[in-house]
């Protein structure tokens, strides 16, 4: 099945109904492994630029129609979420064949650089998004368009109808808060 | 970790609040907050250090373990096997697939595949099922211009594959770019695509997917059409779903309409996609290329912005210019057809497209442009204007009873021109936005001519001259035809313009008396000449060379009218002004032989008129050439004096050269040939083939009917002929039906006189004599011999025949004259005698 068009029929009929975005994320899902299965038939390099991808999923869709703002949101917020599955499943498949599995902890102290690009990083993140969600799910998911879906933050200024120092400034308050959330709990 | 909710309520809120500042005046902040909080302040001194440029957050997304998670998604690839196919390396991407090199071992020999994988699976078994019988139909297309379809199958993943014949070629668009073949050569390379499409279209199956990178040519210049993919079968009842799911994988910029919006898809959406690749193979690239930057935009473009012309694409990329040229007009008109937004406003099969095109390459008017009247009237103009202009004239200048005449050697040239400019003119003014609307069949060229005459009439009524000029195009094409009668009608009117110009003036009224002369109208034609004959005197002096026209046309007319002897006198001043103004080896000087030849030859004097016949003869060919029409007026001509002096082998000698020139300067089945097979056929009658004469004479009775109709006397005369054969053949009642017919239109003709009204009555005196009415002979034979008296030398072969018929007949003529025994119309009458 072409998962474009019924992304798109699905997107624009869904009030931000839950389920029904939940149905579609597989779709989203699917439809990134096909780009990315056929960009790497394409690419003998094997090189995947995720933003690449991204917006040729969203350029495949807009043949079936033009999606509003809000259809936008949704569909670009799909891609970041299954992005973040692929990825963090990927990381987790890495740790698992060095570790043996296992709770990651990481040992870090305040004031310590951290790589994010690494796969034990990238599980732990996985978490700190998760404990960030609890307080503020708003701020997960803005995170969430720059950190997975590799969208520039002008893009997600003009998804939410917001400027781009507002975007800058959550963009900030999230990084900040993603590294409270890395760090081990303080003593205090 | 992160603080408990309530902790990071507040500590987000003065975050924030730290993060509105500018840096420059965060640490005063900061420090104001510390004096009120110090323990928040702290806590946010701690937040804000963590903000570090160099993290690797910002640009996470493009990192390589990104690249690898999705590298890492399972797939299948080159290495793999699909039911046997071994997939060697991947060749290539569609839309939605993956195409592989595959191959296969079956009984010791390899077979090399292109495999099809879809990138994305049925997940239905309905779907599925659909899919396999989808791949049955395609295995029933078999041509040299469609991949072949081998295999096909559903992978472990749930992919469907489709395993096809292997085509090393390239892309038509690449092609068109690196061999730039000739227009003739794009066009027989579409005709290619096109028909194995239509091959397709046979077996009920449509492509849906034409475009560049389905159309391969092989290096042996083999078309190969590939990826019927997504093909479906038209019968739709099979798979319902799976036509729409095909109406999604789309290649955009080559998608139809219907298929951007989502509407079923059949033979019209094959059928836009064919003007698509027309429009690439013509203009050398796709249309809305412009628009390819953003899809909206491109959607946009394909539902509601129609594309440019191929020819105006040509002319803004500096093609050469006959190349535009070639392409304007037609081919434009046939590739916006084709690619019209509704698909009810396309041709209606492949067939008709490739029809159109296939009309196009031989000049004739192509459905496309059918819309406007004009646009076939260019066409049917474009091909026979000139020449049926030339052939009429010519057939009627060596007519039966001869008639008007065009000075070709003057005329053709300038007519050519004039009929250029206004063709351009039409072209330009009238029609140049008339693509795709409404087609008005026009089933006959008279309602053609009609309706370019009405349009004339509404929209040029500000430009005179221009209106005129059309307009006489119409009456000579019209009397081109034969069409005398609406020939006359609109040029009467055309005369009635106001603000002509008198050269103008002088051509509509010269088509004019053609057209009356032509109709019968004989007394308004002479009045008309005689007009006209008088102004030219006055504007440039007795027998000035701008009087040659209007001489040969008076000639002419005489002639025509059976007034030999004022055509003798008007023909004696018509050579002498040639023989002045031109010179004695000028062609108007053979024209003017030829028509002294031709009057004095009815007149009975035949050793005059072989001197002017072959003296026309002698000029034409030294100053023409030996393929130039007015030589073959002349050889007819001097055929047709030699039947009447019975020298069998100098006619057949003059007429054969005759038909050979005809043949090679018209058409077949146009008039001007059946002038002198006509001549021929007289001439199988005479060598005693009296069958194969009537076989001929009929067919081109037929001729002659269907182009001057059955009040010409040029129909009636070879009626008269027939009637002649037939009763040479034995055939008595259809020889009397024949002349009976014949001299019906005769008499309704120049007040019943005309001198050729004798062949027919004699024809009738010779079918009394064999029925055994002497009397009805005897009477018939008078009225022929009183046809005669007057208009011809009392020597002439015909009275001596009618005095023979007389005094078979029991009758006696006062002054019986020679008969000369080799002469038509002697032989004529031996013959009929003898088959009785």
């Amino acid at each position: 099945m072409d998962n474009s068009a019924e992304i798109t029929r699905l997107l624009a009929s869904a009030a931000d109904d839950r389920e029904q975005l939940d149905r579609i994320f597989e779709l989203v899902y699917a439809e990134l492994k096909a780009i990315a299965h056929r960009t790497l038939a394409r690419n003998a390099q094997g090189t995947l630029c995720t933003t690449a991808l991204v917006h040729e999923a969203y350029a495949r869709l807009a043949e079936h129609g033009i999606l509003d703002l809000r259809g936008r949101r949704h569909f670009y917020a799909l891609c970041a979420r299954a992005m973040r599955q692929i990825v963090i499943d990927h990381a987790r498949r890495r740790l698992a064949g060095k570790r043996g599995g296992g709770r990651i902890v990481l040992e870090l102290q305040e004031g310590d650089a951290i790589d994010y690009t690494q796969p034990d990083v990238l599980v732990a993140l996985d978490a700190a998004l998760d404990a960030l969600d609890r307080h503020d799910p708003r701020l997960v998911e803005l995170l969430h368009y720059r950190l997975f879906a590799g969208l520039e933050l002008s893009e997600i200024a003009a998804l939410y109808g917001l400027s781009l120092r507002q975007v800058q400034r959550d963009w900030k308050r999230g990084r900040i808060w993603l590294y409270r959330a890395l760090l081990p709990d303080p003593a205090d | 970790m992160l603080p408990d909710d309530e902790q990071w309520q507040l500590l987000d809120r003065r975050l924030a609040e730290a993060l509105a500042l500018p840096d420059a005046a965060r640490g005063e902040w900061l420090d104001g907050l510390a004096a009120r909080e110090p323990a928040v302040a702290a806590r946010l001194r701690a937040l804000l250090a963590a903000l570090d440029p160099s993290e690797t957050l910002d640009g996470l997304s493009d990192s390589p373990l990104f690249g690898e998670a999705l590298a890492g998604l399972p797939g299948i690839g080159p290495g793999d096997t699909l039911e046997g196919w071994h997939l060697v390396r991947r060749i290539g991407t569609g839309g939605m697939s993956e195409v592989f090199l595959a191959e296969r071992e079956r009984g010791g020999i390899r077979h090399r595949a292109a495999l099809k994988l879809m990138a994305t699976g049925f997940d239905s078994p309905a779907l599925r099922a659909g899919f396999l019988h989808e791949c049955r139909c395609l295995a029933s297309l078999v041509d040299a211009r469609i991949a072949r379809y081998y295999d096909s199958g559903i992978a472990g993943d749930g992919r469907p594959w489709l395993a096809m014949e292997y085509i090393e070629g390239t892309r038509l668009d690449a092609f068109l770019r690196e061999a730039d073949p000739p227009l003739q050569a794009r066009i027989d390379l579409f005709l290619d695509v096109a028909g194995a499409v239509a091959h397709a279209h046979d077996h009920l199956i449509v492509h849906r997917d034409l475009k560049p990178s389905n159309v391969l040519v092989t290096a042996g210049g083999q078309v190969k059409l590939i990826d019927f993919g997504i093909a479906r079968t038209l019968d739709a009842e099979v798979a319902p779903g799976l036509a729409d799911i095909s109406a999604r994988l789309l290649t955009l910029h080559c998608a139809s309409p219907e298929q951007v919006t989502g509407d079923p898809l059949g033979i019209a959406s094959d059928v836009y996609q064919l003007g698509l690749l027309l429009y690439l193979v013509l203009a050398g690239v796709l249309p809305h290329a412009d628009a390819r930057a953003s899809r909206a935009d491109m959607v946009r473009a394909i539902l509601e912005v129609d594309p440019q012309p191929p020819s105006r694409v040509l002319r803004a990329s500096g093609a050469p210019r006959a190349l535009q040229a070639a392409v304007r007009g037609d081919l434009d008109a046939i590739v916006l057809k084709a690619m019209a937004k509704s698909p009810g406003a396309r041709y209606p099969s492949v067939l008709a497209l490739c029809a159109d095109l296939q009309a196009w390459r031989v000049h004739r008017p192509v459905q496309a442009r059918a819309a406007g009247p004009w646009l076939r009237g260019v066409k049917f103009v474009r091909r026979h204007a000139v020449a049926s202009a030339i052939t009429a004239t010519v057939l009627v200048a060596g007519g039966v009873s001869g008639a008007a005449w065009l000075d070709q050697s003057m005329r053709a040239g300038r007519e050519a021109r004039n009929a250029q400019a206004v063709l351009q003119l039409l072209t330009d003014v009238l029609y140049a936005s008339r693509y795709g609307t409404d087609p008005q069949p026009v089933e006959t060229v008279d309602a053609l001519l009609d309706s370019v005459d009405a349009q004339a009439r509404r929209t040029l009524s500000a430009k005179p001259e221009v209106q005129a000029t059309t307009r006489l195009l119409v009456g000579r094409a019209r009397l081109g035809r034969g069409e005398y009668r609406g020939a006359a009608e609109v040029l009467r009117q055309t005369l009635d313009t106001s603000g002509l110009s008198a050269s103008l003036r002088d051509e509509v009224e010269g088509a004019l008396i053609n057209a009356l002369h032509f109709s019968g109208e004989h007394d308004e034609a002479l009045q008309y000449l005689e007009s006209h004959r008088e102004r030219l005197r006055q504007r440039h002096g007795e027998d000035a060379p701008e009087l040659f026209g209007v001489l040969v046309q008076l000639t002419d007319l005489r002639h025509s009218m059976g007034d030999y002897v004022g055509a003798l006198e008007s023909g004696q001043r018509l050579l002498a002004l040639a023989r002045d103004a031109f010179g004695a080896g000028d062609a108007r000087t053979a024209t003017a032989h030829r028509h002294l030849g031709m009057v004095t030859r009815d007149l009975g004097d035949f050793r005059e008129a072989g001197y002017h016949l072959a003296a026309a003869v002698h000029i034409d060919r030294a100053a023409l050439g030996d393929r130039h029409v007015n030589l073959a007026a002349g050889l007819d001509h001097l055929g047709q004096l030699d039947l009447q002096r019975g020298d069998l082998q100098a006619a057949r000698r003059s007429l054969e050269e005759a038909d050979a020139i005809r043949g090679a300067l018209f058409q077949p089945g146009t008039l001007s040939h059946a002038w002198t097979r006509h001549r021929l056929a007289l001439l199988r009658l005479l060598e005693g083939d009296a069958a194969a004469a009537v076989d001929g004479l009929q067919r081109m009775l037929e001729r002659y009917e269907h182009s001057l109709g059955e009040d010409s006397h040029l129909t009636a005369m070879a009626r008269s002929d027939l009637g002649w054969a037939l009763l040479a053949h034995g055939r008595r009642a259809e020889a009397a039906a024949a002349f009976e017919r014949a001299g019906a239109t005769m008499a309704t003709l120049s007040a019943a006189r005309h001198p050729r009204h004798a062949e027919i009555l004699l024809g009738q005196a010779a079918v009394a004599y064999a029925d055994g009415d002497l009397a009805r002979a005897r009477a018939h034979a008078r009225l022929a011999l009183d046809a005669r008296h007057g208009h011809t030398a009392p020597t002439h072969p015909w009275s001596a025949a009618g005095c023979r018929m007389l005094h078979l007949a029991g009758g006696d003529c006062p002054a019986r004259p020679p008969e000369p025994a080799d002469a038509l119309a002697h032989r004529k009458l031996e013959l009929v005698l003898a088959a009785r």
